[in-house]
């Protein structure tokens, strides 16, 4: 789960890393009573989930009451109607560098990234400049070290007083990744300023979703995402701009499907999988999920069942309960692969019955069920 | 020959008590895995599935030999049990667990390596040496012996391609799923280097996904390897940006797309292919199929 900026920096505040004086708004009134508040210039930044915003036109700066009211409006039309706009006060930097901790997923070890060229993409500077960028891996046992960080920050061209602030922000921001057991933290540009002080000026932080069940502080931020049904707690739900909808659990295998549908030259409408476990009510809710959001832009949906570990009977009964009670118009054809413990409680003949009494189309193989669906699309 | 498990496997199972764990250990039973002790604290002295339960593993290896274990425990206990394993000196430890948070997995690894133990996942299907072993729940009713390693990053695709394999006439020497999270305890190229060693298995088929580098590692291992190793790839349909069920299976960076590492396989020498079926193909034009293989359905 990825936060906002503004979440972010809310997280930032509570392990005392400095981040400029700011406040959130989704209307125009509430935009001109937090800049009365911060004063003026202040700087508005849309809360959307993008790199590059600044060339997007998507982070300005505003003088005045009569600019801040024009270009409010102009980003708010360019976001999402539930996005909201940062407004903070105006930091002078005299210089910008890179602070980034995140899992490097080869070595299976958390990994302290350091430039001293803030404001850009990271990867481009690690092409152009790499004399300014260094890597440190390090030991989950022993955890990161004050002088591990020194070491950093001078091999990249620091000196002088800003190098022991530049270490501390270090040891505070690797706090916010440890303690939260974050995927990624990471601020870009970090601010210098001319005192020598650091302000985060940007916050990306990537939470293991995995772990808020036992993160009292991370458990709001989760909250408010409820509602989007992209984020939906018991089911992945990924929308493709196609039009068969696919019924079907397990990440590779419904990926191998979805795949092959494109490569043969069909036109997938999702991507879907569980959350968590295979139960009853999540399997409910992901069939109801895509067979209502492919109501309207989708000629047919394929119900894919490959099952090894999970119980067949248990994923019918709960992909048959969301038909049942939806009553889907479009066709729906399935195919089922279901091995070992799969196939204890039920057989792929009882399933295949119980499906075609609700209306759903059988077919033998998985190629099969692929050509009938990509044929029912373009008819 | 094989690769991990074979007919000497012998196997503890922490969760064997659990809903799930009783059913996967009855099908591993049937299989013909050498399951010999169930860990699950307050439980020791009973029996499930005809297996002893033990409290603790240091007390089962008192009783009887464990060189593999299997974790059914949920995410908020598999670290403990996981570590418990490892630091009994079990040799090949899979964890079934899906949900593991991630800085659980970055301790068991680290921990792993140091005590030389082989972690299979978390979040994986296990494994399967046809006709001998089987460690998890991949393909028992699929498998066919024969002589294609499979290594996966992701469960449901391990069975699949089994399925397919065994159906076309193409049998393994072992199947695995990695795992399908971000860390894994070893990863595909572990394998892919196992599989180099092992002298009865000619070919290895790979699937790796967007998202994360570890296709990147493959390549480095596939471009110093004798044997063939025939690549799959999935995420053609991926958005920048979306998690594709998998953890890992994200697109952060530009390099982590599908075309980008099909092509770095594609240059270390792997054939890369675009469908399942035409893995079939490619194993036909290498001459694997055998003559036995009218026992698998397709179902």
């Amino acid at each position: 789960m990825r936060l906002y900026e503004y979440e972010g920096k809310e997280l930032f505040k509570d392990f005392e890393i400095p981040v400029p004086k700011a406040e959130i708004a989704s209307t125009v009134e509430e935009a001109v009573e937090a800049a009365t508040n911060i004063g003026y210039p202040v700087v508005l930044k849309a809360q959307v989930q993008m790199g590059g915003r600044g060339k997007a036109g998507l982070v300005k700066k505003v003088e005045n009451r009569e600019e801040l009211v024009s270009v409010f409006k102009d980003i708010k039309s360019r976001i999402k109607n539930d996005e909201q706009l940062l407004l903070e006060e105006t930091v002078m930097a005299v210089d910008e560098g890179y602070f980034g901790f995140t899992v490097d997923d080869v070595r299976g070890v958390p990994v302290m990234v350091i430039t001293s060229k803030g404001g850009v993409d990271v990867e481009k500077v690690a092409e152009t400049e790499p004399e300014r960028i260094v890597r440190v891996y390090i030991d989950p046992l022993e955890g990161l070290y004050y002088h591990q960080i020194l070491n950093a920050i001078k091999k990249v061209g620091y000196k002088g007083r800003v190098m022991k602030e530049l270490a501390e922000f270090g040891l505070k921001l690797y706090k916010v990744f440890v303690e939260n057991e974050a995927d990624t933290v990471e601020v870009n540009p970090v601010m210098i300023l001319d005192n020598n002080k650091i302000v985060a000026g940007d916050a990306k932080v990537i939470l293991d979703d995995y772990v808020i069940f036992r993160k009292k502080n991370l458990q709001k931020y989760k909250e408010k995402r409820m509602n989007n049904p992209e984020n939906n707690t018991r089911a992945i739900y990924v929308p493709l701009d196609g039009d068969i909808g696919i019924i079907s659990i397990g990440a590779s295998n419904t990926m191998m499907v979805i795949d092959s549908i494109k490569y043969l030259g069909g036109k997938p409408g999702n991507f879907a999988d569980l959350a968590s476990g295979v139960d009853h009510d999540s399997l409910y809710e992901l069939a109801s999920l895509i067979i209502r959001e492919s109501a309207d832009k989708c000629k047919v949906i394929l119900i894919n069942i490959t099952l090894a570990g999970a119980s067949l009977k248990v994923v019918v009964e709960g992909y048959l309960d969301a038909i049942n009670a939806i009553k889907p118009k479009i066709p729906m054809i399935a195919n089922i692969r279901a091995t070992g413990a799969a196939r204890l409680e039920m057989e792929v003949d009882e399933a295949i019955a119980e499906l075609e009494k609700a209306g759903v189309s059988y077919c033998d193989t998985l190629e099969e069920a692929i050509d009938t669906v990509i044929r029912i699309s373009k008819q | 020959m094989s690769i991990l498990i074979n007919k000497d496997t012998k196997v503890a199972v922490w969760g064997m008590t659990g809903k799930y764990g009783i059913k996967q250990t009855k099908n591993m039973l049937s299989y013909g895995t050498k399951i010999v002790a169930g860990i699950s604290v307050s439980r020791g002295g009973e029996e499930v599935n005809g297996v002893p339960i033990y409290d603790m593993v240091s007390e089962a290896i008192r009783h009887t030999e464990i060189n593999t274990g299997i974790i059914y425990v949920p995410p908020v206990r598999a670290k403990d049990a996981a570590i418990e394993a490892i630091d009994a000196g079990i040799k090949v430890l899979m964890i079934a667990t899906e949900g593991m948070p991630l800085h659980d997995t970055i301790l068991i690894k680290r921990l792993a390596e140091a005590r030389g133990t082989w972690v299979i996942g978390p979040n994986t299907v296990g494994i399967i040496t046809p006709g001998e072993c089987l460690v998890g729940s991949l393909a028992s009713d699929y498998a066919m012996k024969g002589r294609v390693g499979v290594v996966t990053r992701g469960g449901t695709i391990a069975v699949e391609l089994t399925r397919m394999m065994s159906a076309a006439g193409f049998g393994q020497s072992t199947c695995v799923g990695a795992g399908g999270d971000k860390v894994i305890g070893k990863n595909m190229a572990d394998y892919l280097q196992l599989f180099e060693k092992d002298p009865d298995t000619d070919v290895v088929v790979l699937n790796g996904e967007i998202g994360g580098h570890k296709e990147f590692e493959c390549a480095e291992v596939i471009s110093g390897m004798k044997k063939k190793v025939i690549a799959y790839i999935l995420g053609r349909c991926a958005p920048a940006g979306k998690r594709m069920g998998h953890i890992g299976a994200i697109i952060g960076g530009k390099d982590e797309g599908f075309e980008e590492k099909r092509e770095v396989l594609r240059q270390a020498g792997a054939i890369v292919v675009d469908t399942p079926w035409m893995i079939l193909e490619e194993l036909n034009k290498l001459g694997l199929k055998q003559k036995n293989s009218a026992a698998i359905s397709l179902n």
